[in-house]
């Protein structure tokens, strides 16, 4: 069907893209983050603004599984009830010196 | 028309018509950060000034809620910013003389805004970005919604803040002593981050963790769901997504505009700026 976007192009492009995207945010001390426009995106890859727009918005929604949304009221609930922070379920204990990918 | 100073009449109107907080941002600075295309010309040309307001929606009462479903359902409530924006337009233009426009709320394409709300919010010094996400968090009121009105009127900007809001000194103490931060450990998925000298060192922000959460019922959840049924063989299976309470949700969500975002708050939950902010409410 014409008008939408190519299967091909989406599955060539989609781990790029969404690289580039807000989806992944990571802000360091002095290096704030800023996520690709879809304008920047076509132009990177040499396709429409329009494209760019449409394998974002697929990839960024493939990337989340159905149970994470059918699980999130329960998850929400459980987070509600913990009393104390740094107990069971909580991030792990970290320090200031881990470098690198978080 | 007004005689005070238009910076001081249209702050006073903005209060008076219900703003928590209203803050005055500069085009030229917003211009230096937001990307082409996400900038106030790209929506009004000739904008010179964006005025930006805020409220808080999750009111003092609304934390007690014993139930995160409860506040979830009330947390989508931004008409307020947007009304008080609206409004703020033709007060400028009648008084001042100078075009205005609300500044587009919502999405324009995907999860992208029009401009960035955080940003306009920021550059007009009503909150710095935190640990929790980036969400901006305000001193006075922790967490916030924003609404905007944009001009041709040139204005003096009140500019970011100097000193972030983010961390407060108790989180700066429990991560010096025990590595974790309210925050983080409310949702170590879609969260990461460390402190340095007590201040953000760095920090992650994950889209699939955290949507699913923040939009349980929402659009990107009727979208899922829906792929799910059609791609169902077994009709009787197909009936049970369908006809379930979390797709009846997320259609009632589209219809009603409720529960579509803004639907969680863990991260905030045990924010000392936002339960300071709780406290002072009532």
């Amino acid at each position: 069907m014409s008008g939408f976007l190519s299967p091909k192009l989406y599955e060539k492009l989609k781990a790029d893209v969404l690289r580039l995207t807000n989806a992944t945010q990571r802000t360091e001390r002095g290096k704030p983050h800023r996520g690709h426009t879809d304008l920047e995106i076509a132009k990177r890859f040499g396709i429409s603004e329009k494209q760019a727009a449409d394998i974002r918005t697929i990839a960024e929604l493939e990337a989340i599984d159905t149970s994470r949304f059918l699980e999130a009221d329960d998850w929400k609930q459980e987070r509600l009830e913990r009393k104390k922070v740094g107990g069971p379920g909580g991030a792990a204990k970290k320090t200031a010196k881990r470098p690198g990918k978080g | 028309m007004v005689r005070a100073k238009p910076e001081e009449a249209i702050k006073e109107q903005a209060a008076k018509l219900g703003a928590w907080v209203v803050g005055i941002a500069s085009a030229e600075a917003i211009n230096k950060i937001a990307p082409k295309g996400h900038r106030p010309a790209d929506l009004m040309r000739g904008t010179k000034s964006v005025v930006v307001v805020g409220t808080g929606v999750t009111s003092a009462g609304s934390w007690r809620a014993p139930s995160a479903r409860i506040q979830a359902s009330i947390a989508y409530n931004r008409t307020l910013n947007i009304v008080i924006a609206q409004q703020l337009v033709p007060f400028i233009e009648k008084n001042f003389g100078h075009a205005a426009m609300l500044c587009p709320p919502g999405s324009a394409n995907g999860r992208h805004p029009y401009i960035s709300l955080k940003l306009l919010a920021e550059m007009a010094g009503l909150g710095t970005r935190s640990m929790a996400a980036g969400i901006l968090l305000n001193r006075q009121h922790g967490l916030l919604y924003f609404g905007a009105a944009l001009t041709t009127l040139e204005l003096k900007a009140d500019g970011p803040l100097d000193e972030p809001v983010c961390p407060h000194p108790s989180c700066v103490k429990l991560w010096e002593k025990k590595g974790v931060l309210p925050c983080l450990d409310s949702c170590p998925t879609c969260l990461d981050g460390a402190l340095e000298d007590g201040a953000i060192q760095w920090m992650e922000y994950r889209q699939s963790y955290c949507l699913p959460r923040a939009q349980t019922s929402a659009m990107a959840s009727f979208q899922k769901l829906i792929l799910e049924a059609m791609n169902e063989p077994d009709p009787q299976k197909r009936k049970m997504i369908v006809y379930g309470n979390h797709f009846s949700r997320a259609v009632a969500s589209l219809g009603y505009s409720a529960e579509l975002v803004g639907q969680c708050f863990e991260c905030m939950r045990k924010c000392p700026v936002d339960m300071a902010a709780r406290a002072r409410l009532a």
